[in-house]
Order: structure tokens, then C-alpha cells, then sequence
């Protein structure tokens, strides 16, 4: 079978949910007998598991710093279809206590993210035994500060991954740390805050270690 | 084979309690509302600023979502997860915003540096990250859909609002254009194919 010819199997067209394991048994067991005979399908495998790895290393909890818009529940935008109640809903703000997702907790800190109404805080960070956390911390720098002098400065942080600038001219680390309190958090923050060209330091999710990083 | 590091997104909330939420949201429930929202903004979030690498546009985007949600919660009619419904929603808002600016480079770890044996490994994904980058938002979502949220084919069907057979052909086309950008920027895979 030619090269073609194998790319054109209806066979083929199931490679990515044969990666992802959504296939049922039946397609399963058809894909694996494809793939021993279909070259294009095996190298293409291959790729595809690389780029699901990326994306899956890309990952990265980030949770809400603020509660939900008063605007959202602003009577005039809403339009339900004709029957439907109307209510005047105002001030929603939602009840304070920790916004517990099953991988991340979020940390607030410093003016930039205790706006009005930020209400997803919590007192402590997890602890658990000696283990180290993937902490996510943006970083603002001076502007008039070289290139060079900004690279070196995420450098010494040893980060994980570095993803920036944004279209404000902030970084994204990912960190890892082994600090399990706030205390702890925030000494480290502010030692990154002391460093020159840092302008702004802030940690605002934690991602728990990914198994086989 | 691995679990899709997003799976979570469909798989976190009993969809039978969403559904409750959903219909005392239609009745004009905030606090039903606020549930939802408490639950899905972190998913939302996550989920669209791994497309727009921007916080300020994913806040907006996520907010936009929530809104279209709180204003058509009456229209949901059960054919499908309220998960699904819900990422279908972001998938048109999502796909409306970013259409209009180009996607930015999501990572440069070749800003740091990195020990040899690992170089290889971080220069491939440093290419399919950029490789991403260039793929156009709708060949982005299916391949986001597929290979990060894990959905099956009938998912992305239910999200995207088509029939299975073209969500199969969107996926094609979208590993079509990966493909090609790929053998553009010299990727080769780590059988050195």
C-alpha cells in the first residue's frame, strides 16, 4: 500500500482519539492492527503524543482574582426569551473563603490583586510532607532596563518554564519551590521584588508537581 | 496512550448537578449563578488563556462566556453535557475573539538555558509550540480539544455544533496545517522521522 493510499484510510482519520484514548474497544483494536501496517500513521503517532505532552506541560492552573462582575448580572443585558422572569439583581459579590480547585490554589497578594471584591484568597498554602509546588509568579521589570540584564534575572530564578511578554510586558515563571505557607511565599517574593530590574513580583496560582516532569 | 492533561474540564462536576444549577439559573437564581460560575471560571480561564497567553483578553473572554451563559441558560435543552454546552459557548466566543488578532508565541524556553541531554526534547517542543502559534484559531481549538481537553470525536462534534463526520474532517484539516508548519520549521520527531 502506498503512502497515499494509507493516509486516506478512514483508519487515519481516528489517529488523534486513538492518542487520546477516547476510542471505543472495537476502533481500538482496528486502529492498533492499521497502525502495524500504516507507516504514516505510526510516525504520525509520534507526533501527536509529542504535542499532546507540549500542550500538557503547558498546563497551567491559574485561578479567577475576582468574583463574578457586578455587570454580569446587570438587568439590562439581560435579554432571556419572552416568558421568562425578570430579575434585578445588584452588588452580587461572592461569599469570601477559599476556591478550592482540585489541582491549584490561589494566592493573593499586594494591591494589584486585592481589588474590590477579590475574594478568592486562603489563609495557608498546602502542605504536604516535603514536597516542592510549580508556582506561577509574573514578573514586571523596569523599562528602561536592557534585554540582557531582564534574561539574566529570569535565569537565576531557575525556572521550569518562561512564557512573555505578555502585551503588558509581563513574564509568566512557572517556579518551583519547596514553600508550603504564606510566610514562606512571601519572603520569596519579596526577595524577587528586591532584585534589580524587578519592578513587580506576584505569585498567583500554584500548580501541583506533574508526575514524570 | 496518556490521559489528556484536560480532561478535568468535562470530567470535574456531576453534570446532573450542573444541569440543576442550569435551570435554577433560567429561573434567575445569582446564587445558582455564582456556583457556576465559582466552578468554571478556573477551567475557563485556564482553558482560553492557553489559546490567548493574555490575562486581561481571557478575563474578558471567560466574562463574555458567563454572560452568554446567564442570559441563555433557559435555552440549554439537556442533548448534551451542560460541560459541553458551556465549552461550546467558549469555543464561539473564543473563536470570534481570537479570529480577529494573530495568536502569540506562547513560550521561548530557549530563553534559558538548558542541560544537553535535554536540549533536543525542549528545541522539539519549542518548535511545536511555535508551530501552534501559526495554526489558525479554529485549526488551534481541534487540536487543543483533541490532544489537551481529550474529547472524543462526538465531544468535539457536541461543542463545535456539527455532525461527527465533519468534526473528523475539521481535526484532519487542522493536523494537516500542524503537519505542514512542522516540516516548515524543521521539526523532526524523536525517532528523527
Amino acid at each position: 500500500m502506498s503512502r497515499r493510499e494509507q493516509t486516506t484510510s478512514p483508519l487515519c482519520e481516528l489517529l488523534p482519539w486513538y492518542v487520546n484514548g477516547t476510542l471505543d474497544e472495537a476502533e481500538q483494536k482496528a486502529m492498533i492492527a492499521h497502525l502495524d501496517h500504516c507507516q504514516a500513521c505510526r510516525e504520525e503517532r509520534i507526533v501527536l503524543g509529542e504535542i499532546q505532552e507540549t500542550l500538557g506541560r503547558e498546563a497551567v492552573a491559574v485561578l479567577p482574582r475576582a468574583p463574578i462582575p457586578d455587570a454580569l448580572f446587570d438587568d439590562d443585558k439581560r435579554q432571556r426569551s419572552a416568558g421568562t422572569a425578570r430579575h434585578a439583581i445588584t452588588g452580587l459579590a461572592l461569599a469570601a473563603g477559599i476556591a478550592a480547585v482540585a489541582v491549584a490554589i490561589v494566592l493573593t497578594r499586594g494591591p494589584a490583586l486585592t481589588g474590590p471584591g477579590t475574594l478568592f484568597e486562603t489563609a495557608t498554602a498546602p502542605a504536604v510532607g516535603n514536597a516542592t509546588f510549580d508556582y506561577v509568579l509574573h514578573l514586571e521589570f523596569h523599562g528602561a532596563r536592557s534585554a540582557e540584564e531582564r534574561d539574566a534575572t529570569i535565569r537565576a530564578l531557575n525556572p521550569e518554564s518562561v512564557a512573555g511578554p505578555d502585551r503588558n510586558g509581563s513574564y509568566r515563571l512557572i517556579v518551583r519551590l519547596p514553600a508550603q505557607s504564606m510566610d514562606e511565599l512571601e519572603a520569596f517574593r519579596r526577595r524577587v521584588e528586591a532584585r534589580e530590574p524587578v519592578s513587580r513580583a506576584e505569585i498567583i496560582a500554584i500548580e501541583l508537581p506533574i508526575e514524570g516532569r | 496512550m496518556q490521559q489528556s492533561a484536560g480532561k478535568h474540564l468535562l470530567e470535574r462536576s456531576s453534570d446532573a448537578k450542573e444541569q440543576a444549577l442550569l435551570r435554577a439559573i433560567a429561573r434567575g437564581s445569582r446564587d445558582a449563578m455564582a456556583e457556576l460560575y465559582r466552578n468554571y471560571y478556573p477551567r475557563l480561564f485556564r482553558f482560553l488563556h492557553r489559546l490567548s497567553h493574555d490575562y486581561s483578553l481571557t478575563e474578558e473572554l471567560v466574562n463574555d462566556v458567563m454572560l452568554v451563559v446567564w442570559q441563555s441558560a433557559d435555552k440549554f435543552q439537556g442533548a448534551s453535557k451542560v460541560s459541553t454546552w458551556i465549552l461550546g459557548i467558549a469555543y464561539r466566543q473564543g473563536l470570534k475573539k481570537l479570529s480577529k488578532r494573530r495568536l502569540p508565541l506562547a513560550q521561548d524556553s530557549g530563553r534559558i538555558e538548558t542541560p544537553v541531554d535535554e536540549r533536543q526534547t525542549v528545541e522539539r517542543r519549542d518548535l511545536i509550540v511555535k508551530a501552534l502559534s501559526r495554526l489558525t484559531p479554529n485549526h488551534r481549538l481541534m487540536i487543543e480539544f483533541v490532544l489537551y481537553l481529550g474529547l472524543s470525536y462526538r465531544e468535539v462534534a457536541d461543542v463545535v455544533g456539527c455532525p461527527v463526520n465533519t468534526a473528523k474532517t475539521r481535526v484532519h484539516h487542522a493536523r494537516k496545517q500542524l503537519r505542514e508548519i512542522l516540516t516548515t520549521l524543521g521539526y523532526r520527531n524523536e525517532a528523527g522521522q
